[in-house]
Protein backbone atom coordinates (compact mmCIF):
# COMPACT_ATOMS: atom_id res chain seq x y z
CA UNK A 1 0.00 0.00 0.00
CA UNK A 2 1.25 3.43 -0.90
CA UNK A 3 1.59 6.02 1.82
CA UNK A 4 1.86 9.77 1.63
CA UNK A 5 5.46 9.41 2.80
CA UNK A 6 6.38 7.51 -0.38
CA UNK A 7 5.03 10.14 -2.74
CA UNK A 8 7.56 11.75 -5.03
CA UNK A 9 8.52 15.14 -3.70
CA UNK A 10 7.03 16.96 -6.71
CA UNK A 11 3.59 15.61 -5.77
CA UNK A 12 4.06 16.76 -2.18
CA UNK A 13 5.01 20.26 -3.39
CA UNK A 14 1.95 20.29 -5.61
CA UNK A 15 -0.22 19.26 -2.65
CA UNK A 16 1.22 21.99 -0.45
CA UNK A 17 0.07 24.63 -2.95
CA UNK A 18 -3.44 23.90 -1.72
CA UNK A 19 -2.72 23.72 2.00
CA UNK A 20 -3.79 26.73 4.10
CA UNK A 21 -1.15 28.62 6.03
CA UNK A 22 -2.63 27.56 9.38
CA UNK A 23 -2.49 23.94 8.27
CA UNK A 24 1.13 24.38 7.16
CA UNK A 25 1.91 25.31 10.76
CA UNK A 26 0.53 21.93 11.87
CA UNK A 27 2.13 20.03 9.02
CA UNK A 28 5.60 21.36 9.83
CA UNK A 29 5.38 19.58 13.19
CA UNK A 30 4.49 16.18 11.76
CA UNK A 31 7.99 14.82 11.18
CA UNK A 32 11.42 15.77 9.87
CA UNK A 33 10.63 15.21 6.20
CA UNK A 34 7.52 17.34 6.35
CA UNK A 35 9.37 19.96 8.35
CA UNK A 36 11.96 20.45 5.63
CA UNK A 37 9.41 20.35 2.81
CA UNK A 38 7.00 22.79 4.46
CA UNK A 39 9.83 25.12 5.42
CA UNK A 40 11.09 25.19 1.86
CA UNK A 41 7.60 25.77 0.48
CA UNK A 42 6.99 28.67 2.90
CA UNK A 43 10.34 30.26 2.16
CA UNK A 44 9.82 30.01 -1.58
CA UNK A 45 6.22 31.18 -1.32
CA UNK A 46 7.30 34.36 0.41
CA UNK A 47 10.27 34.87 -1.90
CA UNK A 48 8.01 34.52 -4.94
CA UNK A 49 5.50 36.97 -3.50
CA UNK A 50 8.26 39.45 -2.76
CA UNK A 51 9.68 39.02 -6.26
CA UNK A 52 6.18 39.74 -7.55
CA UNK A 53 6.22 43.04 -5.68
CA UNK A 54 4.59 42.34 -2.31
CA UNK A 55 6.61 43.69 0.55
CA UNK A 56 6.71 45.92 3.61
CA UNK A 57 8.08 49.44 3.65
CA UNK A 58 9.13 51.34 6.75
CA UNK A 59 9.14 55.11 6.67
CA UNK A 60 10.99 57.01 9.38
CA UNK A 61 9.95 60.66 9.75
CA UNK A 62 12.04 62.93 11.90
CA UNK A 63 10.49 66.11 13.27
CA UNK A 64 11.72 68.94 15.38
CA UNK A 65 8.80 70.86 16.78
CA UNK A 66 10.81 73.04 19.15
CA UNK A 67 10.22 76.75 18.64
CA UNK A 68 13.88 77.62 18.11
CA UNK A 69 14.61 74.66 15.86
CA UNK A 70 16.52 75.28 12.65
CA UNK A 71 13.82 73.38 10.81
CA UNK A 72 15.27 72.17 7.49
CA UNK A 73 17.91 69.75 8.73
CA UNK A 74 15.72 68.22 11.40
CA UNK A 75 12.70 67.48 9.28
CA UNK A 76 14.01 64.51 7.45
CA UNK A 77 12.86 61.16 6.19
CA UNK A 78 14.39 57.73 5.86
CA UNK A 79 12.68 55.13 3.69
CA UNK A 80 13.50 51.48 4.34
CA UNK A 81 12.59 48.33 2.45
CA UNK A 82 12.34 44.85 3.93
CA UNK A 83 14.55 42.02 2.74
CA UNK A 84 13.64 38.49 3.84
CA UNK A 85 16.21 37.17 6.29
CA UNK A 86 14.65 33.90 7.43
CA UNK A 87 11.54 31.96 8.27
CA UNK A 88 11.54 30.82 11.88
CA UNK A 89 10.95 27.07 11.62
CA UNK A 90 8.94 26.62 14.81
CA UNK A 91 6.60 29.57 14.42
CA UNK A 92 6.69 30.20 10.66
CA UNK A 93 7.31 33.84 11.52
CA UNK A 94 8.99 35.82 8.77
CA UNK A 95 11.99 37.87 9.81
CA UNK A 96 13.04 40.72 7.54
CA UNK A 97 16.07 42.98 7.59
CA UNK A 98 15.52 46.66 6.95
CA UNK A 99 17.57 48.44 4.33
CA UNK A 100 17.54 51.97 3.03
CA UNK A 101 15.60 52.38 -0.20
CA UNK A 102 16.77 54.09 -3.35
CA UNK A 103 15.54 57.65 -3.72
CA UNK A 104 12.33 57.83 -5.81
CA UNK A 105 12.19 54.06 -6.09
CA UNK A 106 10.97 51.52 -3.58
CA UNK A 107 13.99 49.32 -4.10
CA UNK A 108 16.49 48.32 -1.47
CA UNK A 109 19.91 49.92 -1.82
CA UNK A 110 21.73 46.94 -0.40
CA UNK A 111 20.83 43.47 0.70
CA UNK A 112 23.88 42.29 2.61
CA UNK A 113 23.77 44.23 5.85
CA UNK A 114 21.93 43.37 9.02
CA UNK A 115 20.11 46.56 9.85
CA UNK A 116 19.81 50.22 9.16
CA UNK A 117 20.98 52.88 11.56
CA UNK A 118 20.07 56.54 11.76
CA UNK A 119 22.33 58.84 13.75
CA UNK A 120 21.25 62.28 14.94
CA UNK A 121 23.77 64.78 16.26
CA UNK A 122 20.97 67.05 17.33
CA UNK A 123 18.15 65.46 19.26
CA UNK A 124 14.91 65.44 17.29
CA UNK A 125 11.70 66.01 19.24
CA UNK A 126 9.80 63.22 17.57
CA UNK A 127 10.49 60.25 15.34
CA UNK A 128 7.59 58.47 13.68
CA UNK A 129 8.08 54.98 12.30
CA UNK A 130 5.32 54.25 9.79
CA UNK A 131 5.00 50.79 8.33
CA UNK A 132 3.05 49.93 5.19
CA UNK A 133 2.30 46.72 3.37
CA UNK A 134 2.84 47.58 -0.28
CA UNK A 135 2.49 46.17 -3.75
CA UNK A 136 5.13 47.25 -6.21
CA UNK A 137 5.11 47.17 -9.93
CA UNK A 138 8.00 44.73 -9.99
CA UNK A 139 9.50 46.10 -13.21
CA UNK A 140 9.56 49.75 -12.25
CA UNK A 141 9.53 49.58 -8.45
CA UNK A 142 6.63 51.97 -8.25
CA UNK A 143 4.06 51.54 -5.50
CA UNK A 144 0.71 50.31 -6.84
CA UNK A 145 -0.86 49.36 -3.53
CA UNK A 146 -0.32 50.56 0.01
CA UNK A 147 -1.95 49.68 3.30
CA UNK A 148 -0.65 51.59 6.28
CA UNK A 149 -0.17 49.88 9.65
CA UNK A 150 -0.08 51.48 13.08
CA UNK A 151 2.67 54.06 13.49
CA UNK A 152 5.22 54.08 16.30
CA UNK A 153 5.97 57.48 17.87
CA UNK A 154 9.29 57.94 19.62
CA UNK A 155 10.36 60.94 21.69
CA UNK A 156 14.16 60.95 21.82
CA UNK A 157 14.31 63.91 24.19
CA UNK A 158 12.87 61.63 26.87
CA UNK A 159 15.91 59.36 26.52
CA UNK A 160 17.95 61.44 28.91
CA UNK A 161 15.33 61.12 31.63
CA UNK A 162 14.79 57.42 31.16
CA UNK A 163 18.10 55.90 30.27
CA UNK A 164 21.80 56.01 30.67
CA UNK A 165 24.06 55.68 27.64
CA UNK A 166 23.84 52.50 25.58
CA UNK A 167 21.47 50.81 27.99
CA UNK A 168 18.31 50.79 25.96
CA UNK A 169 16.62 47.45 25.44
CA UNK A 170 15.53 46.15 22.10
CA UNK A 171 11.94 47.20 21.63
CA UNK A 172 9.46 45.31 19.55
CA UNK A 173 6.38 47.38 18.77
CA UNK A 174 3.30 45.89 17.21
CA UNK A 175 2.22 47.65 14.07
CA UNK A 176 -0.74 45.55 13.01
CA UNK A 177 -4.17 46.41 14.25
CA UNK A 178 -5.90 44.32 16.93
CA UNK A 179 -6.87 41.53 17.25
CA UNK A 180 -4.16 40.21 14.91
CA UNK A 181 -1.09 41.52 16.72
CA UNK A 182 1.34 39.60 14.60
CA UNK A 183 3.46 42.18 12.83
CA UNK A 184 6.07 44.24 14.60
CA UNK A 185 9.13 46.41 14.13
CA UNK A 186 12.22 45.83 16.27
CA UNK A 187 14.35 48.86 17.00
CA UNK A 188 16.74 50.36 19.51
CA UNK A 189 16.77 54.04 20.35
CA UNK A 190 19.73 55.11 22.41
CA UNK A 191 22.14 57.93 23.10
CA UNK A 192 25.61 56.65 22.36
CA UNK A 193 29.11 57.94 22.83
CA UNK A 194 31.08 59.03 19.77
CA UNK A 195 33.48 56.14 20.37
CA UNK A 196 30.77 53.51 20.27
CA UNK A 197 29.23 54.80 17.06
CA UNK A 198 32.57 55.07 15.30
CA UNK A 199 32.43 51.29 14.80
CA UNK A 200 29.23 51.41 12.77
CA UNK A 201 29.93 50.46 9.15
CA UNK A 202 29.52 53.53 6.99
CA UNK A 203 27.12 51.86 4.58
CA UNK A 204 24.73 51.02 7.44
CA UNK A 205 24.52 54.49 8.89
CA UNK A 206 22.53 57.46 7.77
CA UNK A 207 23.82 60.65 9.42
CA UNK A 208 20.81 62.82 9.53
CA UNK A 209 22.21 66.03 10.97
CA UNK A 210 25.36 68.03 10.72
CA UNK A 211 27.88 67.22 13.46
CA UNK A 212 28.49 70.95 13.99
CA UNK A 213 24.96 71.17 15.40
CA UNK A 214 25.66 68.51 17.99
CA UNK A 215 24.08 68.99 21.37
CA UNK A 216 24.31 66.86 24.52
CA UNK A 217 28.10 66.89 24.76
CA UNK A 218 28.57 65.17 21.44
CA UNK A 219 26.51 62.09 22.33
CA UNK A 220 24.37 61.48 19.28
CA UNK A 221 20.99 59.83 19.33
CA UNK A 222 21.17 56.52 17.51
CA UNK A 223 18.15 54.73 16.09
CA UNK A 224 18.89 51.15 15.07
CA UNK A 225 16.12 49.65 12.97
CA UNK A 226 16.70 45.97 13.56
CA UNK A 227 13.98 43.80 12.04
CA UNK A 228 10.44 43.64 10.77
CA UNK A 229 8.77 40.46 12.02
CA UNK A 230 5.39 39.09 11.02
CA UNK A 231 3.64 35.76 10.86
CA UNK A 232 3.41 33.99 7.52
CA UNK A 233 -0.36 34.10 7.95
CA UNK A 234 -0.29 37.90 8.35
CA UNK A 235 1.83 38.32 5.21
CA UNK A 236 -0.37 36.07 3.07
CA UNK A 237 -3.53 37.66 4.48
CA UNK A 238 -2.24 41.07 3.39
CA UNK A 239 -1.47 39.77 -0.09
CA UNK A 240 -4.99 38.35 -0.33
CA UNK A 241 -6.56 41.59 0.93
CA UNK A 242 -4.54 43.59 -1.55
CA UNK A 243 -5.58 41.34 -4.42
CA UNK A 244 -9.22 41.65 -3.45
CA UNK A 245 -8.98 45.44 -3.42
CA UNK A 246 -7.14 45.85 -6.70
CA UNK A 247 -8.80 45.75 -10.06
CA UNK A 248 -7.57 43.15 -12.52
CA UNK A 249 -5.52 45.50 -14.65
CA UNK A 250 -3.41 46.39 -11.63
CA UNK A 251 -3.22 42.77 -10.54
CA UNK A 252 -1.74 41.81 -13.89
CA UNK A 253 0.96 44.40 -13.47
CA UNK A 254 1.96 43.05 -10.10
CA UNK A 255 1.71 39.36 -11.14
CA UNK A 256 0.48 38.15 -7.84
CA UNK A 257 1.14 34.49 -7.29
CA UNK B 1 -10.12 4.57 -30.93
CA UNK B 2 -7.04 3.81 -28.85
CA UNK B 3 -6.15 0.71 -26.86
CA UNK B 4 -4.49 1.06 -23.44
CA UNK B 5 -2.81 -1.86 -21.68
CA UNK B 6 -2.68 -1.83 -17.89
CA UNK B 7 0.16 -3.24 -15.80
CA UNK B 8 -1.95 -6.34 -15.06
CA UNK B 9 -2.53 -6.91 -18.80
CA UNK B 10 -6.09 -5.68 -19.12
CA UNK B 11 -6.88 -3.83 -22.33
CA UNK B 12 -9.17 -0.78 -22.46
CA UNK B 13 -10.50 0.70 -25.67
CA UNK B 14 -11.15 4.44 -25.45
CA UNK B 15 -11.78 7.42 -27.68
CA UNK B 16 -8.58 9.09 -28.89
CA UNK B 17 -9.89 12.43 -27.58
CA UNK B 18 -10.41 10.88 -24.14
CA UNK B 19 -7.01 9.18 -24.09
CA UNK B 20 -5.31 12.41 -25.10
CA UNK B 21 -6.28 14.05 -21.81
CA UNK B 22 -3.05 12.30 -20.82
CA UNK B 23 -0.08 14.23 -22.15
CA UNK B 24 2.03 11.06 -21.90
CA UNK B 25 -0.39 9.12 -24.13
CA UNK B 26 -0.81 12.09 -26.48
CA UNK B 27 2.95 12.26 -26.98
CA UNK B 28 3.20 8.49 -27.45
CA UNK B 29 0.46 8.56 -30.09
CA UNK B 30 2.24 11.36 -31.92
CA UNK B 31 5.52 9.43 -31.80
CA UNK B 32 4.04 6.10 -32.89
CA UNK B 33 1.59 7.43 -35.48
CA UNK B 34 -1.38 5.31 -36.66
CA UNK B 35 -1.18 1.90 -35.00
CA UNK B 36 -3.54 -0.73 -33.62
CA UNK B 37 -1.05 -1.91 -31.01
CA UNK B 38 -2.14 -1.23 -27.42
CA UNK B 39 -0.20 1.40 -25.51
CA UNK B 40 1.47 -0.23 -22.49
CA UNK B 41 1.06 1.60 -19.18
CA UNK B 42 3.24 -0.45 -16.83
CA UNK B 43 2.74 1.86 -13.82
CA UNK B 44 -1.07 1.74 -13.75
CA UNK B 45 -3.24 -1.17 -12.68
CA UNK B 46 -6.55 -1.99 -14.43
CA UNK B 47 -8.54 -0.82 -11.39
CA UNK B 48 -6.90 2.61 -11.40
CA UNK B 49 -6.78 2.91 -15.19
CA UNK B 50 -10.54 2.36 -15.29
CA UNK B 51 -11.01 5.20 -12.76
CA UNK B 52 -8.69 7.48 -14.73
CA UNK B 53 -10.57 6.72 -17.99
CA UNK B 54 -13.87 7.49 -16.23
CA UNK B 55 -12.47 10.86 -15.17
CA UNK B 56 -11.10 11.62 -18.65
CA UNK B 57 -14.44 10.73 -20.25
CA UNK B 58 -16.33 13.04 -17.91
CA UNK B 59 -13.87 15.86 -18.59
CA UNK B 60 -13.35 15.21 -22.31
CA UNK B 61 -14.79 18.59 -23.30
CA UNK B 62 -12.82 20.63 -20.75
CA UNK B 63 -10.37 23.20 -22.11
CA UNK B 64 -6.87 21.79 -21.93
CA UNK B 65 -5.36 25.02 -20.69
CA UNK B 66 -6.11 25.74 -17.06
CA UNK B 67 -4.06 28.94 -17.10
CA UNK B 68 -6.93 31.13 -15.98
CA UNK B 69 -7.27 28.99 -12.88
CA UNK B 70 -3.69 29.77 -11.85
CA UNK B 71 -4.55 33.45 -11.65
CA UNK B 72 -7.66 32.89 -9.60
CA UNK B 73 -6.60 31.83 -6.14
CA UNK B 74 -10.18 31.70 -4.85
CA UNK B 75 -10.90 28.77 -7.09
CA UNK B 76 -7.70 26.92 -6.29
CA UNK B 77 -8.97 25.02 -3.27
CA UNK B 78 -12.43 24.34 -4.62
CA UNK B 79 -13.28 20.95 -6.10
CA UNK B 80 -16.15 20.45 -8.53
CA UNK B 81 -19.03 18.35 -7.11
CA UNK B 82 -18.58 15.50 -9.60
CA UNK B 83 -14.85 15.40 -8.86
CA UNK B 84 -15.52 15.36 -5.11
CA UNK B 85 -17.71 12.28 -5.55
CA UNK B 86 -15.10 10.76 -7.87
CA UNK B 87 -12.48 11.14 -5.16
CA UNK B 88 -14.64 9.53 -2.46
CA UNK B 89 -12.48 6.42 -2.41
CA UNK B 90 -10.28 4.72 0.17
CA UNK B 91 -6.91 6.31 0.84
CA UNK B 92 -4.92 3.70 -1.10
CA UNK B 93 -7.04 4.22 -4.22
CA UNK B 94 -6.77 8.00 -3.86
CA UNK B 95 -2.98 7.79 -3.68
CA UNK B 96 -2.84 5.44 -6.67
CA UNK B 97 -5.01 7.83 -8.70
CA UNK B 98 -2.65 10.70 -7.81
CA UNK B 99 0.40 8.65 -8.78
CA UNK B 100 -1.28 7.55 -12.02
CA UNK B 101 -2.23 11.15 -12.85
CA UNK B 102 1.36 12.18 -12.24
CA UNK B 103 2.71 9.34 -14.41
CA UNK B 104 0.17 9.87 -17.20
CA UNK B 105 0.69 13.64 -16.98
CA UNK B 106 -2.93 14.61 -16.45
CA UNK B 107 -2.42 17.86 -14.53
CA UNK B 108 -6.08 18.67 -13.73
CA UNK B 109 -6.61 15.19 -12.25
CA UNK B 110 -3.35 15.45 -10.30
CA UNK B 111 -4.49 18.81 -8.93
CA UNK B 112 -7.86 17.42 -7.84
CA UNK B 113 -6.08 14.57 -6.06
CA UNK B 114 -3.68 16.98 -4.35
CA UNK B 115 -6.56 19.26 -3.33
CA UNK B 116 -8.32 16.24 -1.85
CA UNK B 117 -5.23 15.44 0.23
CA UNK B 118 -4.97 19.11 1.25
CA UNK B 119 -8.61 18.98 2.38
CA UNK B 120 -7.81 15.88 4.44
CA UNK B 121 -5.09 17.89 6.21
CA UNK B 122 -7.38 20.88 6.82
CA UNK B 123 -7.94 21.78 10.48
CA UNK B 124 -6.05 18.77 11.85
CA UNK B 125 -3.44 18.81 14.59
CA UNK B 126 0.03 17.33 13.88
CA UNK B 127 -0.97 14.14 15.72
CA UNK B 128 -4.21 13.83 13.75
CA UNK B 129 -2.30 14.29 10.48
CA UNK B 130 0.11 11.52 11.55
CA UNK B 131 -2.80 9.22 12.35
CA UNK B 132 -4.67 10.03 9.11
CA UNK B 133 -1.70 9.32 6.88
CA UNK B 134 0.11 6.79 9.07
CA UNK B 135 3.20 9.01 9.39
CA UNK B 136 5.85 8.19 11.98
CA UNK B 137 6.91 11.03 14.30
CA UNK B 138 10.70 10.97 14.09
CA UNK B 139 11.32 14.10 16.16
CA UNK B 140 13.25 13.51 19.34
CA UNK B 141 11.90 15.53 22.30
CA UNK B 142 15.07 17.65 22.22
CA UNK B 143 14.64 18.57 18.58
CA UNK B 144 11.01 19.55 19.12
CA UNK B 145 11.79 21.54 22.24
CA UNK B 146 14.66 23.55 20.89
CA UNK B 147 13.72 23.59 17.23
CA UNK B 148 17.18 22.60 16.10
CA UNK B 149 16.81 23.34 12.46
CA UNK B 150 19.29 25.78 11.17
CA UNK B 151 18.31 28.32 8.65
CA UNK B 152 21.63 27.73 6.95
CA UNK B 153 20.74 24.09 6.39
CA UNK B 154 17.60 25.08 4.55
CA UNK B 155 19.29 27.78 2.58
CA UNK B 156 21.92 25.24 1.55
CA UNK B 157 19.14 22.86 0.59
CA UNK B 158 17.44 25.57 -1.44
CA UNK B 159 20.58 26.36 -3.33
CA UNK B 160 21.21 22.74 -4.37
Amino acid sequence: MYSLEEFPVEILYNTLQYVNTSDLAALIQVNRRWESIVYEVCYKRVQNLMAAGWTVMVDVDIHDTRENASNDAMNDNLMLMTVLDKVEPKTLNLVFNLHEALLYSAKSLQEDTNNSIAVFHDTPSEITISTSFIGLNSAQHRINYSSQLEAIDLYPQQLDQELGSDTVKLTRSNVSTPPARDASVEYKLTRSSRESISGIPEQNAKWLTDSSKSDNDGQPVVLRLEKFICSLKWFLFNVDSAIMSLDYSQVDQISIW
Amino acid sequence: MVQLLSSDNETFTVDKQVAERSILIKNMLEDVGESDAPIPLPNVTAKILKKVIDWCEHHRGDPVSQQEEINDRKRLTEIDEWDQKFMEVDQETLFEIILAANYLDIKPLLDIGCKTVANMIKGKSPEEIRRTFNIVNDFTPEVRQFGIISHCYFLAMLST
